[in-house]
């Protein structure tokens, strides 16, 4: 891979640029569908840009109270950090645009931690006592989801026997779509999924009734902005990684490679399939918001460790069965 | 754990008026609360000394933005006491329909608040949204959505035709049907019995003790309820039940309002089809003569106490409110403590709070009116001065 | 009728603390008490006609005397405790102990008329400004806004 494909892939497909418009574009359905439900008319199409255009032009305060590296710092970190989770999900046929290689998996879901932690830090360094609060709850629930979430990733890494993306991506195109073969791991992946982006049931951190803004209390201008974008992006390469492990990825059940089409074509085809079923994780995302109201901490840390990881461990017993058994 | 003290307001997300609560936490828990009210002070019991009683109608419907409707009957009640009238049937039958609406566009608006307040945003866009169906039937009755200017001393100001009287009896029908959703999701929406029940559980005993009112009384197992016990208007010629819980906590103040929804809905139907012929007013005197007098009424939120001193004049002598917030704030004070965080909106959303009632009486901080009066350019150096001392120092 | 029956209870029970009972109205009964007898009246509504609710106190300026009009819930009926202090010494004891509910309207009654309640807990300004200091107690009459050259 020569320098010139690199940075395009880093910054413009699938790198920066394309995913921030994705993202927005995520955002946009995300809202627009949320309003719907609730009756309401929702924001135009060009809402999500506008919002972030707007932001980066305001005021940026930072608080004297704040750690002014730290607090500059968390949002540039995890930005980057969701951006490159997103460079390792297969998003057309087998592989991704970086090559696949044995614990990518891993690689993804410890890269998606991270803006957790940057949040956190974030809330903890800006000297507000709501941030504090939020940093504390932030914390508690990144505890408390990441373990049954990773319990349910690992589900399809051991119907395919592989820690790879591509190996799994590549295994349901022949085979069988995993959401199939492992629904339960699916459904406490979606909703662990809900806790890890701070959505509703779990957006404990930032509960605006309670806390105001959470960790994000004392931000504005651009690095609120960088924030919005993260979690917004985060939402995207979430909804990815489901759409990759348990959706079967690029794949539609059509085998395009038998038909007489240019080269670049069944690529493209394989993206727009992608992203469609990115669409639909990010829907029922968003039907999850619109009918709970919001978990307090402790109601929450019960919820997954009593049911969500004995879930995930049901499912994961089963598959060990079923392997043994020599059933997959 | 280190200790951490917590501003809720005055202004905050879960306060829609301004009010400051200093919370001191331990962790998650809440160990200490205090209420500082007064935020809201607009003078009004010096101002009524100085209005007549025709421009008071008026004014005490200004107390407060919700439940304006029912100071207004406590003023109106107070000086036909006093004047030794009685409104016609008819005037007391739209008076108690326009009070019974009031509760159940205040209801509704609660529900979408203690929705938003635990996060179920839907619930508040969907309650708010047929809460418009009420407001709209004020407009068409009334005139008004929110101050309506209905009420006048010795009934009130404006009859009601049949046609009007069919299209409120559709929008009934349609609103009976749709609390069946809200108590459906009040019932058994699992996340919404999650953050409601067994918090802010205020016990029998001090419900009676610190003088809870309305459907915080009731929701702790009290059936008082002005309306029965002390009625006035027309509530004593029409059937209706007082509708309590005895499961104390926040669940319960959700379960009551939403059966007195129900309630309201089907009593305004009994009065709308046995709506008495007659006259809606009577002619009253401009000047009162010397006497005092007490009303009670049973506001949304609670039990409402106006007391009247006249002296003879167009003007009174005193008129003393006393808004249910006020007695209820006392409670929440009391139930925060030992609570959650994450519950703290909850339980002060729990009593329906309604800061402009409560603050009703004095003078605005005068400090910064007097001393700085500034024309803009002053305004403008001292702003950057300000900010050339404060933020780059 | 229920006040009828009251007025004859009350005449009964609080025989030698009162100084005038009488029901203007349907349900509404004025007990006019002098200000050493509040406790005890209170206490005896509250252990004998079940009179936990006090629903708020509205304080007067009359002339020479500031009334105090303490409005307390006995079943249906709303019972009225009027009682006088006198503007040059405005104290009263606190009815906190026996009716805990009062605590706030006694700090409202203190800030807006500047009736000085004995023994209560929590004297701190409750409805004015915590700047107010000594701009005076706005209810009363010969108040005058400090804007326009009254208070200190």
């Amino acid at each position: 891979m020569n320098i010139v494909e690199s940075l395009v892939y880093m910054l413009i497909f699938p790198g920066f640029l394309f995913l921030t418009s994705y993202a927005f574009f995520a955002q946009y359905i995300d809202r627009k569908l949320y309003a719907r439900f609730q009756k309401r008319v929702g924001p135009p199409f060009i809402q999500p840009i506008a919002d972030f255009i707007k932001l980066m032009s305001k005021e940026d305060v930072v608080p004297k109270a704040a750690d002014k590296r730290m607090f500059t710092l968390a949002p540039i970190v995890g930005l980057a950090a969701v951006i490159t989770a997103f460079m390792y999900i297969p998003i057309a046929w087998e592989s991704s645009l970086l090559p696949s290689f044995e614990g990518d998996l891993i690689v993804v879901l410890y890269l998606l931690t991270i803006p957790t932690l940057a949040l956190f830090l974030a809330g903890w360094t800006s000297g507000n006592p709501f941030g504090q609060v939020g940093s504390m709850r932030a914390i508690t629930q990144m505890i408390s989801y990441e373990i049954p979430f990773f319990m349910a990733l690992l589900a399809p890494a051991l119907i395919v026997g592989s820690w790879s993306f591509g190996n799994i991506v590549t295994d349901q195109m022949n085979g069988i779509w995993l959401i199939f073969l492992a629904p339960i791991a699916f459904i406490v992946a979606i909703i662990t999924l809900q806790g890890k982006l701070e959505r509703l049931p779990f957006d404990i951190p930032e509960a605006e009734t309670e806390i105001v803004g959470g960790p994000l209390t004392e931000y504005s201008g651009r690095r609120l902005a960088l924030f919005k974008a993260m979690l917004d992006i985060e939402m995207v390469v979430g909804a990815s990684v489901i759409t990759a492990l348990f959706l079967g990825g690029p794949h539609l059940f059509i085998d395009f490679s038998g038909l007489p089409l240019a080269p670049y074509l069944p690529f493209i085809i394989g993206v727009i399939i992608f992203f469609v079923k990115v669409l639909a994780v990010i829907l029922i995302l968003t039907l999850i918001k619109s009918v709970v109201a919001r978990y307090r901490i402790d109601q929450m840390v019960t919820l997954s460790y009593r049911w969500m990881v004995s879930l995930a461990v049901v499912q994961l017993v089963i598959i060990i069965l079923a392997k043994y058994m020599g059933w997959l | 754990m280190a200790k951490l003290t917590i501003p809720i307001g005055p202004q905050h997300p879960a306060l829609k008026e301004p009010e400051k609560f200093m919370i001191t936490v331990e962790g998650e828990t809440v160990v200490d609360a205090d209420v500082r009210i007064g935020h809201m002070h607009r003078g009004l019991e010096k101002m009524f000394e100085n209005r007549t009683y025709m421009q008071l109608i008026h004014a005490t419907e200004r107390i407060c933005g919700i439940c304006s409707f029912t100071h207004s009957t406590n003023f109106c009640q107070n000086v036909e006491y006093i004047l030794g009238t009685d409104p016609p049937p008819r005037g007391l039958y739209l008076r108690t329909i326009m009070n019974e609406w009031e509760r159940i566009h205040s209801h509704l608006l609660w529900l979408g608040i203690a929705g938003h307040e635990m996060g179920f945003d839907t619930l508040l866009m969907w309650s708010w949204d047929d809460r418009e169906e009420i407001l709209n039937l004020f407009e068409d009755i009334t005139g008004n959505r929110v101050t309506h200017a209905y009420n006048t001393i010795g009934g009130v100001r404006r009859d009601i035709s049949d046609a009007q009287i069919q299209r409120s009896l559709r929008v009934h029908d349609y609103l009976l049907e749709r609390m069946d959703a809200y108590v459906h999701v009040a019932l058994n929406e699992k996340t919404v019995l999650k953050r409601t029940q067994g918090v802010g559980i205020l016990t029998t005993e001090d419900a009676k003790r610190l003088c809870a009112v309305g459907p915080r009384l009731r929701a702790s197992n009290i059936s008082y309820d002005v309306r029965k016990n002390d009625p006035y208007a027309a509530y004593d010629q029409i059937p209706w039940e007082v509708i309590t819980c005895d499961t104390l906590d926040v669940h319960a103040q959700l379960v009551v309002r939403a059966l007195e929804i129900i309630e309201a809905i089907k009593m305004c139907k009994y009065m709308l089809e046995n709506l008495p012929a007659g006259d809606i007013r009577i002619k009253v005197p401009r000047k009162v003569p010397e006497g005092e007098a007490i009303s009670r009424t049973e506001a949304p939120r609670g039990e409402d106490l106006h007391y009247l001193k006249s002296n003879g004049t167009d003007k009174p002598e005193r008129l003393k409110v006393r808004a249910p917030t006020l007695a209820n704030i006392l409670n929440v004070a009391h139930v925060l403590k030992g609570a959650n965080i994450a519950d703290v909106p909850m339980i002060v959303a729990g009593i329906d709070p309604c800061m402009g009632c409560m603050d009703r009486v004095l003078i605005v901080d005068s400090e910064k009116e007097t001393s700085r009066v500034w024309d803009r350019e002053q305004l403008r150096k001292y702003s950057i001065d300000w900010y050339e001392k404060e933020a780059f120092r | 009728m229920v006040e009828e029956q009251l007025v004859e209870q009350l005449t009964n029970s609080l025989r030698g603390l009162q100084q005038g009972i009488e029901a203007k109205m349907p349900r509404r009964v004025y007990v006019d008490i002098p200000r050493e007898s509040l406790l005890d009246v209170a206490k005896i509504l509250k252990d004998d006609f079940d009179g936990y609710h006090i629903s708020t106190i509205t304080a007067i300026d009359a002339g020479e005397n500031f009334e105090l009009l303490y409005h307390i819930i006995v079943g249906a009926a709303c019972v009225t405790l009027r009682t006088k202090v006198p503007r040059n010494n405005p104290t009263i004891e606190t009815l906190t102990p026996v009716l805990p509910g009062a605590v706030l309207f006694e700090r409202e009654a203190h800030d807006i008329m500047g009736i000085i309640f004995k023994g209560h807990p929590d004297m701190r300004v409750l409805l004015l400004p915590d700047s107010w200091g000594n701009k005076g107690h706005p209810l009363r009459k010969d108040w005058v806004d400090p804007r326009k050259g009254g208070g200190q």
